[in-house]
């Protein structure tokens, strides 16, 4: 059943790199959160990580457009271009820091997590009950959306959202745990 | 709008807001300072944490273990008799076996029919040597 569902969602990602305008839009859709985070992330604000992100998205259509893209591993594609896009304006000085200062930025790819904190995520995550793992693992790892999740593992949409939240928010603490 | 909370800034930078509610809070957050930055610290701990659960091995494939099988009585009706009949034919296989090879065990096999067991190259041995 789960692999119905990858199907279902690579064959969206087929349409759009066959050009198909609406697989496009219902890409972006799905990922337009994940890319806008990456840059808020970076220090960037949040009306710059608006216009960057439509950037971003604009320039992969006309990438795929132009016969430049023969793959599409979304949301990593998107969130590599967005970053690229940040760092190009940020060098350019125009763009604007959100209210924490430049001092809230971080380099996320030059962040390393510690060998004890993954220990520590991996023994939480072996520590939830079944149906959270499972769910946990369809959401986080299949990427599956969470109406799909809910239809595999017979839980509503909002009961799903909550186990994803309360499990997130468990890893989270571990990492701050030992970062603390 | 009200402001935002640590729970709402979690939720929207986990993906786990409908489409409305996150419109409405990033609305809200365009013009509010502290909402904006409180978004930008949990977009931080969501680049976190997605990292780390990326450098985590990946779990196995998932796999429904028997439970849909037992649910499902036209998959039953198949795979039982299907199991019998693969059972009866490695008893009687067995069976065959068995008799074929005799009440001694099982008769030796060669590869080719010059060869000939050890103990006959044995008997035909000099005595003595």
């Amino acid at each position: 059943m789960s692999a119905t569902m990858n199907t279902a969602l690579l064959t969206v990602e087929a349409r759009a790199l066959n050009g198909e305008r609406a697989a496009w839009d219902e890409l972006v859709a799905q990922h337009r959160r994940r890319v806008m985070v990456a840059l808020l992330a970076d220090g960037h604000s949040l009306s710059t990580a608006e216009e960057l992100c439509q950037e971003t998205w604009s320039r992969l259509w006309q990438q795929q457009q132009r016969g430049g893209l023969d793959r599409l591993e979304l949301p990593g594609l998107a969130v590599t271009q967005v970053r690229f896009l940040g760092r190009d304006e940020r060098r350019a000085g125009r763009v604007r820091q959100h209210a924490a200062g430049e001092e809230a930025s971080v380099d996320f790819e030059a962040a390393v997590i510690s060998r004890q904190q993954l220990s520590r995520v991996e023994q939480a995550l072996s520590r939830l009950s079944a149906q959270a793992q499972r769910v946990f693992r369809l959401a986080q790892h299949e990427q599956l959306p969470h109406a799909d999740v809910a239809a595999l593992v017979g839980l509503s949409v909002q009961r799903v959202r909550q186990i994803v939240f309360e499990v997130r928010t468990v890893l989270r603490a571990e990492l701050r745990e030992d970062e603390s | 709008m009200n402001h935002l909370t640590h729970e709402d800034a979690a939720r929207w930078a986990a993906g786990l807001l409908d489409e409305g509610r996150a419109t409405s809070l990033e609305a809200h957050a365009r013009s509010c300072s502290g909402c904006e930055a409180l978004l930008a610290e949990e977009a931080r701990a969501e680049v976190l944490l997605a990292a780390a659960l990326e450098a985590l091995p990946a779990p196995g494939p998932h796999l429904p273990g028997f439970a849909p099988l037992r649910r499902s009585p036209r998959l039953t009706l198949v795979l039982v008799p299907l199991a019998l009949a693969a059972s009866l034919a490695v008893f009687f296989a067995a069976r065959a076996s068995a008799e074929l090879d005799g009440p001694g065990g099982a008769a030796p096999r060669y590869e080719h029919e010059h060869q000939v067991p050890l103990e006959s190259l044995a008997a035909l041995a000099p005595v003595g040597l």
